[in-house]
């Protein structure tokens, strides 16, 4: 494999069956023989309406579902921190109420991915470089709140301390900000953006707003209907993209932008 | 559910006064013996006699102290109440845990066995065992246990289904943690709420089962039973031409009622109800 | 006069936390055939404000000033009388509208349901009313006898559109309408929005938390920040010309769609607690243009000609 590559993803297909009480429901392909690579480093942003496959992808990423045929081969990795050479990859999930238990302080949710993966001994410190690095300061405050008196932003920000606390070589973010306000979710995204320069980790970035994935992204793959419809860098998905959809995406982008169309005359 | 939302919701007056009635039943169970000098099998004295000071409740017709059976027959409900609702929970919880967590096909024949369980009647069923098997209090738990289970893995299972797919635990199963892990610090303390309510919910079943069945003569003569109190006071024909209702019918009675009163309370509080 | 006149509106909730201090002293008026934006961050009371007018949260809810609605006043209206308005003459749109729907009752009851509670059309009247106004949202009115489980989320919320158009109301208020949406449904919500506003000629009160979707579709917007309103305008005062330094930011906040990485800023710190009573500008702990008047003297109040609440337009003038 390619000595940039951290991830290769090859043919891969994903078929959801439903089983009816008398007969099959018909089949949802939600992946449809997508291959894609995902460099070192880099920011990927995977961009897709609902439906379209996105989540599935990070799922059979993450190791949550099997695919269905095709295979996803991971780079060999020097890193202490891994047992067995694969690189660890981390998520953050869209919901940030669903995503951590309500039964669990701050504190234990960013120590937990370090208590299931040596025991006992780790660093206390490093919980509280996790939370200053996230923003969440003066981290007393915070160490002992339960996530429900926390506000969205603050709550996404603790997943975010948690999932970088491994040193992970790459995070799956799915649809990070999509249930936060825009200034905040903005504030989100530039701290991803800070933690990719500061710690060169690789981020995998899922949303539905093309905006949000063109601002934080190095290369970006559109998907519709299970398939990759486009690949490209930044600059070729905004300036010349050649598929109806990304076009149609971008329209409804930029037709929001005050000072070049106003409505009436779109 | 925080610890200290569980303290705080059991200091609304509904906690408060649920958690006052239940400790006195508890604080009765425990000291029986120091508060009255008879046993309540013994034929202490002349049969039905009118409350005096050394009977507190007088005699019933045969002589026994009605008093002191009231005492230890809060042992025989309380004892029930625990051990079968701690029985319900321990194997309700473990079963519906572990179908709701394996899922498959394990789970839907777990659950189908449970569905044959919940189709049988209550009722009948005790009544039937309770005649064929001998009359004792262990059988009526063992009844009672075996009746109830499913219920609590039913909802223990709904629950469990439901967050084995929550945001939380993919994020531990992504970090590397085991099954033992995830059902230990994600699903049994969510599991909390549901537990408490299956306490309550099993014990009140478990005092009314036990005082109705012994009410209908199939409770175990060697333990004294509230139950046992009504059943020997309606049978005797006299019980409410004279004035001994009041004090050898009544008090089993309201004992019945405050006991389930202070659970229902208690479990009122927990909800958040104040 | 005003559609709707909303006049120095306060509401409290009172909790076992304590008093919140959810709207402050909130002015807000819509004229005949406006679309008017309501912008805010989560916890800043513009949902509130949409359910103070509907009379739709009044547990535990204390409030002062008055709201009048075709002339009349409707903030202390018997329960009935509100009922009526409802629906007839106020639409709403509400928040998670998608789900608003009853998933497995056919649509044409779900319908009916709405016309029989305010008229008693015949049922032929109201089969053509809801086709019609099926149509207009752009759904294929043979598909009226469908569950809503059967269609996308954005074709319910726009048969959650059409319900609330249905007995052609006055005013809709419509709340977070294009939230939870893809970036193309968006689009077309709002388009769809401006359209049937236009067609049916109402007003539209739209609320949301995302000025540069919303904005689009707005005649005039107003700016709220911790349950005061900070900055009103038209749009295009708004968009070219903020004054108020959280609609500043606010707009700065937006994304670009340009090919050079750059960065833009959000606004730090956390929203103001509606538990605590502020006696200077709410916004002055995440403002970066505080000055020494801002840390004394309360910024003005967004009523009558007063456009922005902040001192800053003060020194400007």
């Amino acid at each position: 494999m390619d000595n940039s590559c951290l991830i290769k993803i090859d043919n891969v297909s994903k078929v959801f069956k439903r089983k009816g009480m008398f007969r099959n429901e018909p089949e949802v392909k939600a992946l449809d023989n997508v291959s894609l690579t995902v460099k070192k480093g880099e920011v990927l942003g995977i961009i897709g309406e609902s439906g379209s496959g996105k989540t599935t992808l990070g799922k059979l990423i993450l190791g949550l579902l099997k695919p269905g045929s095709g295979n996803i081969s991971f780079a060999d990795i020097d890193n202490s921190s891994s047992q067995n050479g694969k690189p660890i990859v981390q998520v953050i999930f869209q919901d940030p109420y669903d995503s951590l238990s309500h039964m669990m302080t701050v504190e234990q949710l960013v120590a937990e991915p370090c208590i299931i993966q040596n025991r006992k001994n780790f660093d206390r410190n490093r919980i509280v470089l996790a939370l200053e690095s996230v923003g969440l300061t003066p981290v007393e405050s915070f160490l002992h709140k339960y996530p429900h008196t926390l506000s969205g932003g603050q709550r996404q920000r603790v997943a975010i301390a948690r999932a970088m606390i491994t040193e992970p070589d790459m995070i799956i973010a799915d649809e990070p900000i999509s249930m936060l306000d825009a200034s905040i979710g903005v504030d989100i995204l530039n701290l991803m953006l800070d933690m990719k320069e500061r710690t060169g980790i690789t981020f995998m970035f899922i949303t539905h707003d093309i905006a949000a994935a063109a601002y934080i992204s190095d290369n970006i793959a559109v998907m519709k209907e299970g398939k990759i419809v486009e690949y490209g860098s930044r600059e070729q998905i905004i300036s010349d993209c050649c598929h109806e959809y990304t076009k149609s995406l971008l329209l409804s982008a930029s037709t929001g932008t005050f000072n070049n169309t106003s409505f009436d005359d779109k | 559910m925080h610890e200290i939302t569980v303290v705080q919701r059991l200091k609304s007056p509904k906690g408060i006064s649920g958690l006052a009635i239940l400790c006195s039943f508890i604080f009765i169970a425990i000291a029986a013996p120091f508060l009255t000098s008879y046993s309540p099998d013994d034929i202490s004295s002349r049969p039905l006699l009118e409350p005096n000071s050394e009977h507190l409740l007088g005699t019933d017709d045969v002589g026994r102290d009605i008093f002191s059976n009231l005492l230890y027959g809060a042992r025989t409900s309380l004892a029930v109440a625990l051990i079968v609702s701690s029985g319900v929970l321990i194997i309700g919880t473990l079963a519906g845990v572990f179908s709701g967590y394996t899922g498959g096909n394990l789970d839907r024949v777990m659950m189908r066995g449970v569905d044959i369980f919940l189709m049988i009647p209550d009722l009948p069923l005790i009544l039937i065992l309770a005649a064929y098997l001998r009359p004792s209090l262990w059988n009526i738990i063992f009844i009672l246990i075996v009746m109830g289970w499913p219920v609590g893995a039913r909802i223990t299972r709904a629950q469990t289904r439901t967050l084995r797919v929550s945001g939380h635990v993919d994020f531990a199963r992504i970090s590397g943690a085991g099954n033992w892990y995830v059902i230990k610090r994600h699903i049994v303390p969510d599991l909390y709420p549901i537990m408490i309510t299956t306490i309550v919910m099993q014990s009140i079943r478990a005092i009314l089962s036990e005082s109705g069945l012994a009410f209908l003569g199939l409770g175990d003569p060697s333990y004294p039973s509230w139950g046992t109190m009504i059943k020997y006071a309606i049978s005797y024909p006299l019980v409410f031409f004279t004035d001994a209702w009041m004090w050898w019918l009544m008090p089993a009675g309201v004992c019945i009622t405050l006991l389930v009163l202070s659970f229902v309370l208690v479990g009122q509080a927990l909800e958040g109800d104040k | 006069m005003p559609l709707l006149d909303v006049k120095e509106l306060s509401v409290n909730f009172s909790t076992k936390e304590g008093v919140h201090h959810v709207l402050k002293n909130v002015d807000l008026n819509i004229n005949k055939g406006e679309i008017v934006g309501l912008i805010g961050e989560s916890g800043s009371g513009k949902s509130t404000l949409a359910m103070t007018v509907l009379d739709i949260n009044s547990r535990n809810r204390e409030m002062s000033g008055n709201i009048s609605f075709m002339e009349e006043r409707i903030d202390n209206l018997k329960k009935e009388r509100m009922r009526n308005i409802r629906g007839k003459h106020i639409g709403s749109v509400p928040q998670s509208s998608m789900n608003a729907l009853d998933p497995l009752v056919k649509i044409r009851s779900q319908f009916f349901e709405t016309i029989k509670a305010h008229t008693d059309m015949s049922r032929q009247e109201m089969l053509s009313l809801t086709a019609r106004s099926l149509e207009m949202v752009g759904i294929d009115p043979l598909r009226m006898n469908s569950c809503p489980y059967e269609f996308s989320g954005g074709q319910r919320q726009r048969i959650m559109i059409a319900l609330s158009m249905l007995l052609s109301p006055e005013l809709i208020i419509a709340d977070e309408p294009t939230t939870a949406l893809d970036a193309t449904v968006q689009l077309k919500i709002t388009t769809l929005l401006k359209d049937v506003v236009q067609q049916k000629n109402t007003s539209m009160l739209v609320i949301s938390h995302d000025l540069h979707t919303i904005s689009r579709i707005c005649d005039r917007i107003y700016i709220m920040y911790a349950g005061r309103i900070v900055e009103t305008g038209t749009r295009d005062e708004i968009l070219n010309d903020p004054v108020h330094p959280y609609t500043q930011k606010l707009l700065a906040s937006r994304l670009p769609l340009m090919c050079e990485p750059v960065r833009v800023k959000g606004i730090s710190g956390t929203p103001p607690s509606t538990l605590k009573k502020y006696e200077v500008c709410e916004f002055m702990e995440r403002c970066d243009k505080v000055s020494d008047i801002c840390r004394t003297v309360r910024p003005p109040e967004c009523t009558g000609n007063v456009k922005v609440a902040c001192h800053m337009e003060c020194h400007l003038e």
